[in-house]
């Protein structure tokens, strides 16, 4: 029984080889003089060694008591890990909404660029090409619309693969607690909703983006629905880490 | 006792245990149940990581040795653990004599309140 209990506590212990030992030899004193007192007491040796390892404590409770907190770095560095696949989860999810609303209100909705944008010759024939359409306008229009839905679905998807990865690693460093880690959902409910406020401004036409391709309403408020939703998420979970007065 | 008060003051206790002489963890576990007459009962494999601690704190210093026939793990205080007992003490006279003051006077509102109804009753 003793040794069964050191085995598991010898495998379930993550520190160096050297403190292991160190942990193991004074588990095994401690658990000897222990069934010394209990055999004193007029248990059996079964009884005194049951009785040993109950006081002595579960081995979940010992490797828990053993774990070094992690460093800041780390916890960090894994929530932003988490946050992350969450994000291009949410990235893809909106595809899924702008190919909704691609149904529903037509390309020109998310696809549909302001009157007077103007294209390159290149991606012009490139686009008219790919959809066989007389105008480079109505091409840009589909093919807006198109990316808006297929590659924010791969992002989705590489999301995903982002997430196993993190649930995995957590698993391996037994990590416990939310997504966010030690970041404050305050914080990223913040960001969320800062990113919301931005996308509807986009999507009014009331702030430039040069950087961005051009675009209907819905490109951006297909993206403004989920980033909406997640600060909704995130506000609720600050509620409930709030203190209660 | 809730666990998480008993081990807000883990070093203190452990601290003053080993300021009656150098002991192992099996006589550390039996000395803190006793002085507390059973009030303090944790999980014994769950000291060794706050030994260790202190140890790696510098206010603990411990060795093999063989006793019964056994190798066991003695721990004694440093001079450093001496000093930091002495202010984890005079700390914590401190701070039991806050919540013994802020305890009584919400006691005494209390008495008052029940005094008040008595009498208007």
């Amino acid at each position: 029984m003793i040794e069964q209990y050191l085995s598991q506590l010898r495998a379930g212990l993550r520190t160096s080889s050297a403190e292991r030992e160190r942990i193991l030899a004074e588990a095994w004193d401690h658990l000897q003089e222990s069934i010394e007192a209990g055999r004193a007491a007029g248990l059996t040796e079964a009884e005194a060694q049951e009785a040993a390892i109950s006081a002595f404590g579960s081995v979940r409770a010992v490797v828990r008591a053993h774990r070094r907190p992690r460093s800041m770095l780390v916890r960090v560095a894994l929530a932003g890990w988490g946050l992350g696949g969450v994000t291009m989860v949410a990235i893809g999810a909106s595809g899924l909404v702008a190919a909704v609303f691609n149904r529903l209100a037509g390309p020109s909705f998310v696809g549909g660029a302001p009157a007077g944008t103007r294209f390159s010759d290149a991606h012009c024939k490139h686009w008219q090409a790919i959809w066989h359409v007389a105008t480079c306008s109505r091409a840009a229009m589909l093919e807006s619309s198109s990316d808006a839905v297929s590659l924010r679905l791969l992002a989705g998807i590489g999301g995903l693969l982002v997430l196993a990865g993190y649930l995995a690693a957590r698993r391996v460093t037994r990590t416990r607690g939310p997504l966010a880690g030690p970041v404050p959902p305050v914080l990223v409910a913040g960001c969320f909703g800062t990113v919301t406020v931005g996308l509807v401004l986009l999507a009014g036409r009331l702030v430039p983006a040069p950087l961005l391709p051009a675009a209907g309403p819905g490109w951006s408020l297909s993206g403004a629905l989920v980033t909406a939703a997640l600060t909704f998420r995130y506000v609720i979970v600050t509620r409930r880490t709030r203190a209660v007065r | 006792m809730d666990r998480d008060r008993l081990k807000g003051n883990m070093d203190l206790l452990l601290l003053s245990v080993l300021s009656a002489g150098p002991a192992h963890g099996y006589a550390i576990i039996a000395a803190l149940r006793d002085r507390s007459e059973g009030t303090f009962d944790l999980p014994e494999g769950t000291i060794y990581p706050a030994l260790h601690r202190l140890e790696s704190a510098g206010l603990l210093a411990s060795d093999w040795s063989t006793g019964s026939g056994r190798k066991r793990r003695v721990y004694a205080l440093t001079d450093l653990g001496v000093a930091a007992l002495a202010a984890e003490r005079s700390e914590w006279r401190r701070f039991a004599g806050a919540v013994r003051a802020v305890v009584a006077a919400e006691c005494n509102q209390w008495r008052r309140r029940v005094t008040l109804l008595g009498w208007s009753a």
